[in-house]
């Protein structure tokens, strides 16, 4: 019986070979550009929702120190002393910035080493190093990419300094889309969108006194931006006292209550850039398809009816119907399916204009619903332009 | 034993606002193994009666009894249960895929029955060499066959599933007379296989095949 099917859906294909290769074209198509739209709205939410994910940082600010991120370096100094100051409050549980520690040299080409707080690496032990005294290393998705979690390294790390050399653990690797801050940009309408990057061809270790003294790095704070968070349960008052004082003393803040209007502003604004594009390409896309589908069908007609007088049942005929179109739009799912597996394997090698499409497992998932979707559709099409016609009348156009 | 019962069947067809009224209270039985000539001018409702007959069409009121299974309301597997296996049309059009070979076209209602599928290219040879088209039309797509080739396709696709009964719309309307009478010298043949055959004709020279002629008249029997 199979085979009897499989046979009748091909020859649904006989009569009408260049329509069914455009229509199984405008449903990879559509499909596509269903996938880029949420990839794009995706990339979108993920710098939010990376944020966010950072622990207690609503009630965290961020801030910058000095004019500008590339004042002199006679500023360190009073930077660090503001700094510990300011640390003496109670009001203040932590201040989070980035320490930049150097370079690795990996068959030539120079890996950066930096260190951050492990809540903002959202990895880590409390001491950054293991039980067997092996400093824990994270890596970008591009770095060592044929070690594997849980390998140990051996690193020569080579700061202003000198030249360290230490026995490290992998023990963690970012995968694409898992934005970290970047301490590299400071507006005054701060977003998540300037906050976090994409790091690549970094290895990070945890920044804790012990790692610190591991690595001999000295300065503890390498960034003039940062996060301080305030400790649980502190007076308004307080905190606004420590932001006025913050002010005095030269620093730019945006709190997190900011950073969120902004960053929704933001997002708005993006996604009325990028989704206009791929928006209309899914409807323009979705609608020839229906179109395509109608032209098939009558194609297909007297075909049909010819099997209907050999003894083809009407709900078998909706069948084959439906099967002969949902062929090629389950083909046309498991092309974008490959596309997307593709993607989130080798996040590096995708082309330039999909960098800013997010792929996800989710894919697949939505893949099926619009498969199913659109299957519904084309049963809505076939039970409407064939369930009311009568063989006699299928005939008798054909006498015409 | 009565094959086909017919009992007072009305059909009308929707013209517009109206009802055209096709068929007035025509009952009808045919005998199994029966050659039987349906005759009439023509818009007298000929092909109407037959595609009742047929289950292609239904009917407003009365009952069609077939091998005495009541068949007036079917379900739609129903009825294609029956037009693959117990009916086989012919057509004077032929209703032939023209783009599919001879042999597709009647290894077409096995694969709407439990025929192997490795079966039903044999078969439907067989089936065509009984109808005496020639093997070197085998595969030609039907479009490039003469008439009277595309009319011993046609059969040949009706009794493929060897249905007892065989109905047949002006089956040598488009033939020439040679033609013609070659068809008609294979349905007689099929009824002497015993098959109950029944043919829609304006042609009255051909009147001497049949054990029976009925004649309708404006949607009667007359
Ligand atoms: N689908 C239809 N809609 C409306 N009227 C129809 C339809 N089919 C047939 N008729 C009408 O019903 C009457 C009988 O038609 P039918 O086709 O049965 O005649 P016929 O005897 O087969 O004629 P012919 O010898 O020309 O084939 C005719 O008057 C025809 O106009
Ligand atoms: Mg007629």
């Amino acid at each position: 019986m199979l085979k009897k099917n499989l046979s009748l859906i091909i020859r649904f294909y006989k009569d009408a070979k260049v329509s069914g290769l455009l229509l199984f074209t405008v449903f990879i198509l559509s499909q596509f550009s269903m996938l880029s739209l949420i990839g794009k709205y995706r990339t979108c939410m993920q710098y939010d929702r990376c944020y966010k994910s950072i622990p207690d940082v609503d009630r965290s600010v961020y801030y910058m120190y000095g004019e500008n991120l590339t004042a002199g370096n006679d500023f360190t100094a009073k930077y660090h002393e503001v700094l510990s100051e300011l640390s003496q409050n109670s009001c203040v549980e932590d201040i989070s910035c980035r320490s930049y520690m150097g370079t690795v040299i990996d068959r030539e080409e120079e890996v950066n080493v930096i260190a951050m707080d492990e809540r903002l690496l959202g990895y880590g032990s409390d001491t950054g190093i293991d039980e067997d005294g092996h400093i824990q290393i994270f890596l970008s998705p591009d770095v060592f990419t044929d070690r594997s979690v849980t390998d140990e390294i051996d690193l020569q790390i080579r700061t202003d300094e000198q030249t360290v050399n230490i026995r490290a653990v992998i023990s963690g690797r970012y995968k694409a889309a898992e934005y970290l801050p970047g301490f590299n940009i400071y507006s005054n309408k701060m977003d998540c969108y300037d906050m976090l990057t994409e790091y690549t061809n970094t290895i990070f270790v945890v920044k804790t006194p012990e790692t610190e003294k591991l690595l001999m790095k000295n300065d503890m704070y390498d960034s003039r931006t940062g996060f301080i968070f305030f400790s649980d349960g502190s007076a308004v008052s307080e905190r606004s006292e420590v932001l006025e004082e913050m002010n005095r003393s030269g620093f730019s803040i945006s709190t997190y209550d900011d950073i969120i209007a902004n960053t929704e502003y933001k997002t708005n604004k993006l996604l009325e850039d990028a989704i206009p594009l791929p928006l209309m390409t899914f409807v323009l896309t979705f609608l020839f398809s229906i179109s395509m589908v109608v032209l098939m069908l009558d194609k297909n007609m007297q075909t049909y009816s010819v099997y209907y007088l050999c003894g083809l049942s009407k709900k078998k005929s909706y069948f084959l119907f439906l099967s002969s179109i949902g062929i090629s739009e389950l083909l046309a799912a498991v092309i974008n399916a490959a596309i997307t597996l593709y993607c989130l394997y080798f996040p590096e090698r995708r082309p330039e204009y999909m960098q800013d499409i997010m792929f996800s497992w989710n894919n697949l998932y939505l893949l099926l619903v619009q498969a199913v979707f659109v299957l519904m559709i084309i049963f809505l099409e076939i039970v409407i332009t064939y369930h009311k016609r009568s063989f006699i009348q299928i005939k008798n156009q054909e006498l015409k | 034993m009565n094959i086909i019962e017919l009992h007072e069947i009305n059909k009308t067809y929707p013209i517009g606002k109206d009802r055209f009224h096709a068929l007035k209270n025509v009952s009808l039985t045919v005998e199994r193994g029966e050659m039987l000539s349906v005759m009439g001018a023509s818009g007298s409702g000929k092909t109407t009666l037959l595609n009742i007959i047929g289950l292609l069409d239904g009917f407003d009121s009365g009952e069609y009894i077939l091998s005495g299974e009541n068949v007036t309301k079917l379900r739609d597997h129903e009825s294609a249960n029956i037009r693959n296996g117990r009916i086989g049309f012919v057509f004077q059009d032929f209703c032939l895929l023209q783009n599919e070979s001879a042999l597709f076209n009647v290894m077409l209602p096995m694969y709407f029955n439990k025929t192997s599928f490795w079966k039903m290219k044999r078969k439907a040879a067989e089936t065509l060499k009984h109808v005496g088209l020639q093997e070197t039309q085998y595969k030609k797509p039907v479009k490039l066959l003469s008439g009277g080739q595309k009319q011993r396709v046609a059969i040949a696709r009706a009794i493929v599933n060897e249905p007892d009964i065989i109905l047949a719309d002006e089956p040598s309307g488009a033939l020439d007379s040679e033609s013609s009478r070659q068809i008609m010298e294979v349905f007689k043949e099929l009824n002497r296989e015993s098959k109950t055959v029944i043919v829609v004709t304006h042609d009255e020279t051909v009147s001497g095949y049949y054990n029976r002629v009925i004649r309708i008249g404006d949607g009667r029997i007359v």
